[in-house]
């Protein structure tokens, strides 16, 4: 018997790719919606009211700080509570607000930590974009508006891109710890499946295997996205 | 009078920029703004687009009036769509083809129909020469190329005046004629022009009216013919000495 049973681990991975849909969820469900939060974030630090920015301040600070793990925490044990609260104060009264699932949860938990990040990330993205673009934008007569849809956010956004590659990377590894308020996703699967097989390491190996192809395909896929993205970068090697 | 501007005044960081500059403009003119680096002309330039904001002075232009340092939001933008504005380092929209970059502002700027701006663009870009380059982005043309597809983006729109901010400054010396002459073409053409510039051959061929600023002040204007052949304050003869060693005090170049 050698040390590492391949069948096994092939049959583990079979096992764990069930639980692919939950991770992908969790992470993709977050930086799409730490992306609303990261643009509409550094928008309002730009444009928005002192007040606003300070908030925002804050918001980034405590975000980037604290560890995703008790950011999980945070959400799963606070959020009921201040839902209550809202209740028994106000007379509030949100729907499903009993129970919300634990998934919903996780991914609130896992937005708002990625959010904090996400709005330094696209500070620098509009700050790459020439501050002669705005001003052409604005002296053709567009609107300022009208100057970042057409303008400011197509180029930002290609900025982002490595960025949000990378945090997205990093998401799909946090999503591993949402485990401890009771989600299961790949690396949960794995802890379960160990305490019947006590199998630990072809277990532990495949979902390694797991995440290293995630890494893989998602970092080509990231990099796919900026050639498109970056269409009216193409072509200037042609001119030389 | 097409546009009058009045008393403007603007300070940077307690340093005082602009000092009481007036300029008038006539329908047709090419006012051709010269003076040395940090004189304020660009800044003068750029506040009549309200891309600075001036502290004091007012502008009128084509029945509109505007105190610059109390400007309503609406009409600055009724002013840029009266205006167009050619940057130093051209700022074409970098995602935008070329003839994208000429018809944005008639599109999303001013509402005139897809067709209808694509035409108007590509009358555009062939007065510039660049109609065959229509669909290139900016990345994929030379520094003389995307000025001139800045120009064009300034005249699809048929403004009234057109501000040129040092247009041929960041060129390249073996592109800047084919920039200045798309610029002689349009003042032949009677288009209303303010020129900032350091092309001083560019002033003596083309300029109806030259203004010589220095200090942040208005310091002398007239013809081409009075400020480079004859004139007379210490502080622009300083200057013309110093730009033009071999062309100043030789009429014979200049006629």
């Amino acid at each position: 018997m050698s040390i590492v049973e391949i069948s096994f681990v092939v049959e583990m991975m079979g096992e764990l790719l069930h639980y692919v849909p939950v991770t992908l969820a969790l992470a993709g469900g977050a930086l799409l919606l730490a992306v609303v939060i990261g643009i509409a974030g550094s928008l309002m630090e730009q444009w928005g009211p002192y007040w606003l920015r300070r908030i925002l301040a804050v918001y980034v600070l405590l975000g980037r700080a604290v560890p995703t793990m008790i950011m999980l925490y945070l959400v799963y044990f606070g959020l009921p509570l201040l839902l209550l609260a809202l209740r028994e104060e106000y007379g509030v009264t949100i729907i499903g607000m009993e129970k919300v699932p634990a998934f919903i949860l996780a991914l609130l938990a896992l937005t708002l930590h990625t959010g904090a990040y996400l709005i330094k990330v696209f500070d620098s993205a509009f700050l790459s974009v020439d501050k002669g673009q705005l001003e052409a934008g604005l002296a053709t007569g567009l609107s300022v508006w009208q100057s970042y849809r057409q303008i400011i956010f197509p180029q930002a956004f290609l900025y982002a891109i490595p960025l949000l590659g990378n945090q997205f990377l990093g998401l799909i590894k946090a999503t591993s710890i949402v485990f401890v308020i009771s989600v299961v996703e790949i690396l949960g699967a794995a802890k379960v499946a160990c305490a019947g097989s006590y199998r630990y390491l072809e277990t532990y190996l495949a979902a390694a295997l797991i995440y290293w192809g995630f890494s893989i395909v998602f970092e080509y896929l990231f990099i796919r996205a900026e050639k498109y993205w970056g269409y009216y970068r193409r072509g200037s090697e042609q001119l030389c | 009078m097409l546009m009058s501007v009045r008393h403007v005044s603007k300070k940077f960081a307690g340093v005082e920029v602009l000092k009481d500059v007036n300029l008038d403009v006539d329908k047709g003119d090419v006012v051709v703004v010269i003076g040395p680096s940090g004189s304020g002309k660009t800044t003068f330039l750029r506040c009549l687009d309200f891309l600075e904001t001036a502290d004091s002075g007012h502008l009128d232009f084509d029945n509109l009036h505007f105190d610059f340092h109390a400007a309503d939001k609406k009409k600055i933008v009724a002013l840029r769509k009266k205006t167009a504005f050619v940057f130093q380092n051209y700022n074409l929209f970098a995602n935008k083809t070329a003839l994208e970059n000429v018809t944005l502002g008639l599109t999303v700027g001013r509402g005139i129909d897809k067709d209808e701006a694509e035409k108007l663009g590509r009358q555009a870009l062939r007065k510039v020469g660049l109609l065959d380059k229509a669909d290139y982005y900016p990345n994929q043309l030379s520094g003389g190329q995307q000025q001139r597809v800045g120009i064009a983006r300034a005249i699809a729109v048929k403004p009234g005046v057109i501000l040129f901010d040092e247009p041929t400054s960041a060129l390249d010396p073996q592109l800047v004629g084919e920039v200045l002459l798309v610029m002689k073409q349009l003042a032949a053409e009677g288009i209303t022009m303010i020129v900032v510039t350091h092309e001083m051959k560019f002033a003596q061929e083309a300029a109806s009216k030259v203004v010589f600023m220095a200090d942040g002040r208005v310091i002398e204007e007239g013809t081409p013919q009075e400020i480079f052949l004859t004139p007379k304050k210490e502080r622009t003869k300083d200057f013309l000495k110093s730009v033009m060693p071999i062309e100043y005090g030789d009429p014979a170049i200049l006629i």
